[in-house]
């Protein structure tokens, strides 16, 4: 049977919070895979080919804006949330200013994240259909 | 002291060219080991005054280094502050973003349904986790502050508006206290330039504030006016009110009325000082005083922006 769910990469280096996102989005009925730190990001959005990243802001060595700059350059249309325990309101203008579809403090409301990510996903797919 | 010495110069030489020219040469000789004296003790003086300067220069010098010292140390503790609270709330963050995200779709069944015995220790899970989320929340709101870095962005937009908002989120709380929560509103939009999100947070902390202090079957109420080019708002409440000796201390931080009532009534105490704290960096004074008839009433104005209220 064909992979017909939509897939979704999480970057969180903090484990529990990684398994909780996985568990979160596999119970909304999305195929997930976790990353725990840049080259695991970089491996997993290569070969899993996302709908969708759900990633961290601080992340060991690479930031998770710098690592969806990089992503970017390849994929142009793949949408990005991210997720921050950061207190500061920088983060917001950062993620907005690259073009992420959303943005959440931790910690988050877990139905909000669920709709903004069908959101992004359908308003990625219009982007990857004009 | 420099000035001294050359008019003593100065005179000596008229006064010997005006003794010779007078034939007096024996006053002259008289007169010259005073004028020598009066040049020596000027020029002591100057020795001494110089010196004197020369020590207070030393001593300014040095009074000026353990101020800039003791800035120095300041600024550096309150960076240190800073980052201690900022980094200590990152730390609580990040565990409850799974505690509180599992308790959610747990009780939403989504990993699959629950018993009744379940669902309600989920629920007191929950309630509990949202304490602790508040808690952290006013933490670093308070530290913020503290540090200067809460920077007002205006708009302008209706308190009325924001007051309703606030109302309906606190609706729960006062039923569950069983007190009474009025908004007086005036017909007319309240249009301010302010930061909205700093002024809900504002209007929240009062009426909780007001809820928690009041007992049962009390009133709290929010009165919003607008006249002569002002927006007043007023909180008060029927409980114990704040006796006049507490009225400055209510605003500082972990301080609540009475000391012991801490227990009984919650929360770390960092609810008014952050109301303080987000109106002084609009430039607006909060005042307590005592509500006609008894209770606490919490008071602040804010100038009306009214030509572009049509606008927002």
């Amino acid at each position: 049977m064909a992979e017909t769910r939509a897939r979704v990469v999480i970057v969180e280096d903090d484990e529990d919070t990684r398994i909780f996102l996985v568990d979160l989005f596999e119970s909304d009925g999305f195929s997930v895979r976790g990353a725990a730190d840049p080259e695991g990001a970089y491996a997993a959005i290569r070969d899993f080919d996302p709908a969708l990243v759900v990633m961290d802001v601080m992340l060991p060595r690479e930031s998770g804006f710098d690592i969806y700059r990089n992503v970017r350059k390849l994929r142009g249309d793949l949408p990005a949330i991210f997720v921050t325990a950061k207190p500061t309101d920088l983060p917001r203008l950062h993620a907005k200013e690259l073009g992420a579809s959303d943005f959440f403090r931790k910690p988050f409301d877990a139905e909000k994240l669920l709709a903004s990510a069908r959101a992004a996903i359908a308003g990625g797919a219009e982007r990857r259909a004009a | 002291m420099v000035q001294t010495y050359w008019v003593a110069i100065g005179l000596i030489v008229p006064v010997t060219l005006a003794m010779f020219g007078a034939g007096g040469a024996s006053y002259w000789l008289l007169l010259q080991p005073a004028l020598l004296g009066a040049v020596l003790a000027a020029s002591t003086l100057r020795a001494r005054h110089l010196r004197r300067l020369r020590e207070l220069e030393v001593e300014l010098h040095e009074q000026r280094r353990i101020a800039h010292t003791a800035v120095q140390e300041r600024l550096e503790l309150d960076e240190a502050k800073r980052r201690l609270i900022a980094s200590v709330s990152h730390e609580l963050k990040t565990p409850l973003t799974s505690i509180k995200g599992y308790t959610e779709i747990l009780k939403a069944e989504r990993l699959g349904p629950l018993t009744e015995r379940q669902a309600r220790a989920l629920s007191v899970v929950a309630r509990a986790v949202s304490r602790e989320e508040a808690l952290v929340e006013n933490l670093l709101r308070f530290a913020n502050l503290e540090s200067g870095r809460y920077r007002v962005e205006r708009t302008i937009f209706d308190l009325r508006g924001t007051a309703k908002k606030v109302r309906d989120e606190l609706a729960g709380l006062a039923a569950r206290r069983e007190v009474l929560l009025v908004l007086a509103l005036p017909g007319e939009p309240v249009a301010i330039a302010a930061d909205p999100a700093g002024l809900e947070t504002v209007l929240t902390h009062l009426l909780e504030n007001a809820l928690k202090f009041t007992p049962k079957a009390g009133i709290v109420e929010l009165r919003i006016d607008a006249s002569a080019g002002r927006a007043r708002v007023a909180v008060s409440d029927t409980g114990a009110g704040v006796p006049d000796a507490q009225r400055r201390r209510v605003f500082e931080p972990f301080v609540q009325a009475d000391a012991g009532d801490t227990r009984e009534h919650g929360g770390a105490g960092l609810g008014l000082p952050i109301v303080k704290g987000i109106l002084e960096a609009h430039g607006v004074t909060v005042s307590v005083d005592e509500r006609p008839g008894g209770g606490a009433r919490f008071r602040f104005a804010f100038p009306l922006a009214e030509i572009a209220a049509r606008a927002a």
